[in-house]
């Protein structure tokens, strides 16, 4: 899995995999790379192998990006629900994915800071609808307080095609997804799995 | 070590399928060669039908602790060799007798061969036996079981593996494969097992577990007295086995089920209706029978029989053992009723039975459900439809005639019943000395036995045996438990005991109530601790990724000038505790990891923890990387990728403000720029970087004709006027800015032959030696107004040497000053005037109308002025003597053999400047991206370098600008030739002018002025002499030129011996050996350049700087070939010394590359 990130999508793969959230850190210059393995209820784990790259628009346009989500599974897209130029980031990310990653690849979009709902400018409808629209699955979330983030991951577990679950990598179970997710600032796309 | 502990202590390795067949003591060289004690053991694992043996010598470390030192599987490849240790003599009673028990025996297997030693023969012949046994059995195929053993002798990690869990049960594809997968899950597995009791409630249930060996007899008895339990507590289950149920002989045929059901109503009737079967399993005599209270059947899954017969042939089941498994809550329990062969002596056919019986009584996995694994484990566990043994489950309870008997005489047993000395009649109960020697039950326990034995009596009695066999009384009827992770409270024995009161068998009913803790595993809480367990893993392996701090993710380089490097570093410091491997990862579709102008050291490299490591990323901006970042068509930016091995990845930024040059460039597109390159904005001229290679497809060499063609009607197209010589010489005279760069319109050049040669003819020099080089003229029509004839800062450079450096020594062959040159190309580039002060030197800055004839007429002042060093390197100095030149010659002086500036620079006096501006015109013809005989016409020219007139025709070839520099470039070294050949005196530079009118008068110089050359010319001709043995086509070469050019060189042929001849010739093979190596370029990626390459280059070059055939000769090819023939006869000697020219100039071309400073 690939996360394409801005702050956002850093701050939802830490929340993840190491359960923290910092709100004074310095964003990501280059690609972490970070493992997390999820248990689903039907006696499947899954083992995502999360590539979390800085989303810059700098690195964007040197076509960084590719290196990372071009084998994953999955994708986050993260926007900021504070900030409408994001969703717009986040649309052509998912445009890039859908045009350049692998066919079968998952995307997810996580409008992220949540817990910010007086600053809303995004609405969840809105967002909705284009990820119906774009055949993504939506979550809001917020890596401050946690809240939607393993459901976000679950439910891409959920997604994967079973094939691929059924004839894991020799690793084991493992899957390797990957997420972007942006932020609307302008150094965002991360991508996390 | 006495034979017990030898047995117990191979024992202690064996899984339950497996047992110890044989076991001894022996002697073993051990790791120093001395021999040491060790237990030779005879392992055999029965399973699936298949039996697999193993020698195991096992080395003891401990009390009970021991290694494996070696295993040897007995394989259809398995030796033995005896052979007795000592010598025997015939004679020597003693030695024979010495002999017979003293045995070396060696082992063979597929790779593996050990040797022990033995004194004891009986223990010889026991093991020759039992590996006898074992071979003829051997399995064909791979040994499978032992596997883990024989890895663990090398691999002492994976004893681990073996113990304790899986060791205890039949791991199902036969033997441990240790794989990684497996290893984690195991970890898993273990961490799920310590944690067990988060996730699992413990409770308690009671099962009443009974054996009963009935002799065949009818339930004619009640059966309260067996199974009626007092108190409150009442069982939840029961469990009872029968032995002997039918001894009738068609039992063994025909399945009755009447005496089962006989017994069954017994039962019920018995426990009333608070309980109700389960399940029952009948084998022949034997049956086990569950029975359930009520109200905990909805506890009871999952529940299995199965039986094993092993009794006669193992078929017949007069003997063997029936089980029932159940899932209870989430608890496995296994109780299995057995009945094992009779007879006091027949101890070990009772352990085998019960081996037996362990290894065959299996059941479908997929009633195992394993709390501890995942569900996606257990998923896997159940879809592998392997089985699992009666001990894969928390409990096992084991109840049955077990025929183990008590080893006394029957006086000596009936005296302790008298006293209830039970104790001392266990000491002698065979079952127990069995398990202490680990050969049967040695995995369970038993409560202590409070009780007569329970055979034999009378039946319908409680009297002892009163037959003639008057039985030992004997503990037969047993029940023994084992817990899988057994604690203190994991099993209870309330009580275990006989009943006296049943009398209808020669046995007595046995029973016992266990309290068996059970567990409810809580789902939820299960997955949280094993979603915890394995965060916990990720964890781990996510801290075990390496982790680095880096000084910097952005890199600026300020002010990055051509062939300049600049270096900065960046620090990584490893965060963690072990070392970290790191390397720069080139991003998709790039080979290189950083753009050509940059480099990384090191660029792979290893940090130890918490220390750091400095990366020197420099930028260089060479020829290869000039031309797109001067065009403006890339910026200097970039991003590193640097990658931790099995880690995170780094960007860096690298940036640079570039200032662009002249140099590093193509001709066409610097011949576009009409103004100082730093002045050019790419921005705002989107037209100069968008056409820049048209020549390209304008240019084609390959079609020749239909460019030629083309080009015609190009010009008769063309509104713009044609110029041959165009330039009026006075206009050009005092250009000295760039605002007067002779051309701003443009001509469009001759493109017939005889146009280029007319061309070629008139661009001589007029009779105004001080005039600016001609310019030919050669536009695109295209681009007229932007086309320039060849590029302004080239003709700057040449107009200064020609205006200021014509009769300098060794012009092109001493090294400019460094400084200089940097100063020189900035002036280019900013189109800033040259400071002449700093060039020329206090003197003659104010001389910019100084002429060449000034300096040409008085070369005595110029050596005068010299340092006295300047004097040595210059080969005209009249005050050196020849024999102090020949090294100067050879040496490596000239610039074309890499001496550091510097070094050559000592001696350059106050013509520094102008040495300087003859290497930067070099300097700057080899930077030019295409070479000005582009690269693909390379081969081509070599080819045509004996032919002066194919090598003319060769020109027409090239792209326009190429043709104009490259006429440019030769006819001012011509001119240079002519005139500063002339050093020795006013005339031959008086006479140079003259040369560029059409024929003989080039002579002049040649026959005159020969004052001082006579020296010259034993240095010269010396000096070649490893030249001598140059290829015969430069000779040939020569000879061609000089017969039919006939005028010029005539001279020489008749004046062999004139120095003036001979120092004319060097002078043009060494400058044609230094400007072929600038403007005549292999391909990239060519071998290195040959000998005979660099002289064939050579050659092309000198057929420019001489003055050419006669025109008619050009003009027709017959001409020029007639003259070749006719110049056969050529004379000698003048050829010698042209060739000992070339030699000598080709000696100085071995290392073109080793330009200072390229």
């Amino acid at each position: 899995m690939t996360a394409i990130n801005n702050s956002c999508a850093h701050d939802l793969v830490l929340r993840f995999v190491k359960d923290q959230f910092d709100d004074y850190r310095e964003s990501t210059i280059g690609a972490a790379f970070l493992t997390q393995t999820i248990c689903l209820d039907d006696a499947t784990t899954v083992k995502f192998e999360i590539w979390d790259t800085a989303g810059q628009e700098r690195y964007k346009a040197r076509s960084l990006a590719p290196m990372y989500y071009r084998n994953a599974n999955c994708a986050v897209v993260v926007y900021d629900i504070t900030q409408s130029s994001s969703l717009d980031k986040a649309k052509s990310w998912v445009k890039e994915l859908q045009r350049q990653a692998d066919p079968n690849i998952v995307i997810a979009l996580a409008g992220n800071k949540s817990d910010l709902s007086a600053r809303r400018v995004v609405e969840t409808e809105e967002a909705q609808a284009y990820a119906d629209e774009a055949g993504l699955l939506f979550f809001e979330t917020s890596a401050k307080t946690a809240t939607n983030v393993n459901e976000l991951f679950t439910s891409i577990a959920k997604k994967m095609p079973l094939d691929m679950l059924a004839n894991p990598r020799p690793r084991g179970t493992g899957l390797n997804a990957r997420g972007v997710d942006l932020n609307r600032d302008a150094k965002e796309a991360g991508c996390a799995c | 070590m006495t034979d017990e502990e030898s047995h117990a202590m191979a024992q202690l390795l064996l899984r339950p399928t497996e047992r110890c067949q044989f076991s001894a003591q022996v002697l073993c060289a051990g790791d120093n060669g001395k021999l040491e004690n060790r237990v030779l053991a005879i392992i055999v694992n029965t399973q699936a039908g298949v039996e697999e043996a193993c020698v195991f010598i096992i080395k003891r470390t401990g009390m009970m602790a021991s290694v494996l030192q070696e295993v040897l599987p007995v394989y259809f490849d398995f030796r033995i060799s005896v052979a007795q240790t000592k010598p025997v003599s015939k004679d020597d009673k003693q030695s024979i007798q010495d002999s017979k028990n003293d045995f070396t025996l060696k082992l063979f297997c597929d790779q593996t061969e050990a040797t022990v030693h033995t004194d004891d023969l009986e223990t010889l012949q026991g093991l020759l036996k039992e590996l006898r046994r074992s071979h003829l059995i051997a399995p064909s195929g791979s040994i499978q079981t032992m596997e883990g053993f024989i890895s663990s002798t090398t691999n002492p990690l994976s004893m681990y593996f073996l113990q304790p869990e899986e060791s205890q049960a039949i791991v199902p594809s036969g033997g441990p494969r240790l794989k990684l997968g497996t290893v984690k899950e195991s970890w898993v597995e273990k961490e799920m097992r310590a944690r067990e009791s988060e996730f699992t409630e413990n409770g308690f249930m009671h099962a009443f577990v009974g054996t009963w060996n009935v002799n065949g007899r009818n339930a004619t008895q009640k059966l309260d007295p067996w199974l009626k339990v007092e108190g409150e507590t009442q069982p939840d289950i029961y469990v009872l086995c029968f032995q002997e149920l039918d001894l009738s002989a068609e039992a063994y045929i025909v399945f009755d089920g009447a005496k089962e059901e006989e017994w069954t109503r017994a039962i019920a009737e018995s426990l009333g209706s608070g309980y109700q079967k389960v399940t029952s399993k009948q084998l022949v005599g034997l049956l086990i029978v569950m029975f359930a209270a009520v109200d905990q059947a909805k506890h009871i899954k999952e529940v299995t029989a199965h039986s094993a017969g092993v009794g006669i042939m193992n078929i017949l089941a007069n003997k063997g053992g029936v089980s029932i498994r159940i899932r209870y809550k989430d608890s496995y329990l296994c109780f299995v009723g057995s009945h094992l062969a009779a007879d006091t002596n027949q101890v070990d056919r009772r352990n085998q039975d019960y081996q037996e019986i362990c290894r065959r009584l299996t059941f479908p996995s997929s009633s195992t459900y394993d709390i501890t694994k995942s569900p996606a484990g257990n998923a896997a566990l159940a879809a592998s439809n392997k089985m699992v043994s009666i001990f894969d489950c928390d409990h096992t309870i084991w109840a049955g005639d077990l025929n183990y008997r008590v080893g006394l005489p029957e006086d000596v047993v009936k005296n302790h019943l008298k006293t209830n000395n039970y104790e001392e009649l266990m000491k002698h109960d065979q079952l127990g000395t069995q398990r202490l020697m680990y050969k049967a039950f040695s995995e369970f326990e038993e409560h202590p036995i409070n009780f007569h034995p329970t055979y034999k009596f009378d039946v319908g009695t409680s009297t002892w045996d009163s037959s003639e066999k008057r039985r030992v009384p004997a503990y037969t009827d047993r029940i023994l438990w084992r817990s899988k992770n057994a604690t203190k409270d994991s099993v209870e024995t309330l009580f275990y005991r006989s009943h006296m009161e049943l009398t209808l068998s020669d046995h007595k009913p046995v029973s016992a109530l266990f309290k068996l803790k059970v567990k409810t595993l809580l789902q939820d809480k299960q997955a949280e601790v094993h979603q915890a367990i394995v965060k916990e893993l990720d964890r781990y392996e996510n801290e075990c990724m390496p982790d680095a701090t880096i000084s910097s993710s952005s890199v600026v380089f300020d002010k990055v000038r051509y062939l300049e490097p600049k270096k900065t570093t960046i620090t990584i410091r490893n965060t963690k505790k072990f070392p970290a491997r790191y390397r720069f990862k080139p991003k998709l579709q790039d080979e290189r990891f950083c753009k050509p102008w940059m480099w990384a050291n090191p660029p792979v490299g290893m940090i130890m923890p918490d220390e750091t490591v400095n990366i020197t990323l420099t930028v260089m901006v060479d020829n290869d990387s000039a031309p797109l970042l001067n065009m403006g068509r890339e910026v200097m930016e970039d991003i590193l990728i640097l990658h931790l091995e099995h880690g995170k990845d780094y960007f860096i930024t690298v940036s640079g403000s570039y200032i662009r040059t002249c140099f590093g460039n193509s001709l066409e597109w610097l011949s576009r720029l009409d103004r100082p390159i730093r002045l050019w904005d790419p921005k705002e001229d989107e037209e100069l970087e968008a056409d820049e290679d048209d020549t390209a497809t304008l240019y084609d060499p390959y079609n020749v004709l239909g460019k030629k063609s083309s080009r015609s009607s190009m010009k008769d197209t063309d509104s713009h006027s044609t110029t041959t010589t165009g330039i009026q010489r006075g206009q050009l005279k005092n250009a000295k800015s760039l605002d007067s760069f002779p051309e701003k319109d443009a001509i469009e050049r001759k493109s017939s032959e005889s146009s280029l040669v007319g061309d070629l003819k008139t661009l001589q020099l007029g009779d105004e030696k001080r005039a600016v080089p001609p310019v030919p003229h050669v536009v695109k029509k295209q681009k007229p107004v932007r086309q320039l004839s060849l590029p302004k800062d080239l003709w700057r450079i040449v107009d200064f040497i020609y205006k200021y450096g014509f009769s300098v020594d060794n012009l092109f062959l001493l090294s400019g000053d460094q400084s200089t040159m940097t100063y020189i190309r900035e002036c280019l580039d900013t189109g800033e005037e040259f400071d002449l002060t700093r060039l020329l030197g206090k003197s003659s800055h104010d001389d910019d109308k100084k002429t060449s004839g000034t300096q040409d007429t008085s070369p005595a002042t110029d050596t005068a002025n010299s340092p006295p060093t300047s004097t040595l390197l210059s080969p005209r100095g009249s005050t050196t003597a020849a024999s102090d030149l020949k090294p100067q010659i050879a040496r490596p002086v000239s610039i074309m053999n890499g001496i550091p500036p510097k070094a050559a620079t000592f001696g350059l006096g106050e013509n520094r400047g102008i040495h300087s501006m003859a290497e930067v015109l070099l300097r700057f013809l080899e930077s030019l991206r295409e070479p000005v005989v582009p690269t693909e016409m390379y081969y081509r020219a070599l080819e045509v370098a004996n032919h002066q007139q194919a090598a003319y025709g060769l020109l027409d070839l090239m792209p326009p600008v190429h043709v104009n520099v490259f006429v440019y470039i030769t006819s001012f070294l011509r001119e240079l030739i002519l005139i500063g050949g002339g050093s020795s005196g006013s005339g031959g530079a008086g006479t140079g002018g003259a040369a560029g009118s059409k024929d003989g008068s080039a002579q002049t110089p040649h026959s005159s002025g020969s004052g001082t050359g006579g020296t010259h010319n034993n240095g010269v001709s010396t000096a070649a002499t490893p030249g001598s043995s140059s290829p015969a086509l430069g000779h040939g070469g020569h000879r061609v030129m000089q017969s039919s050019s006939g005028s010029i060189y005539n001279g020489n042929d008749a004046a062999s011996v004139s120095g003036r001849g001979n120092d004319e010739n060097y002078r043009v093979a060494k400058l044609a050996a230094v400007f072929s190596s600038v403007m005549l370029r292999p391909p990239p990626g060519a071998e290195r350049l040959s000998e005979v390459e660099a002289l064939k280059r050579k050659m092309f070059m000198m057929q420019f700087l001489q003055e050419p055939a006669e025109e008619e000769n050009l003009l027709s090819p017959g001409g020029g070939l007639g003259g070749g023939q006719s110049s056969s006869g050529g004379g000698g000697s003048s050829s010698a010394a042209a060739g000992g020219a070339i030699g000598g100039g080709s000696a100085d071309m071995h290392h073109p590359g080793a330009y200072p400073g390229a």
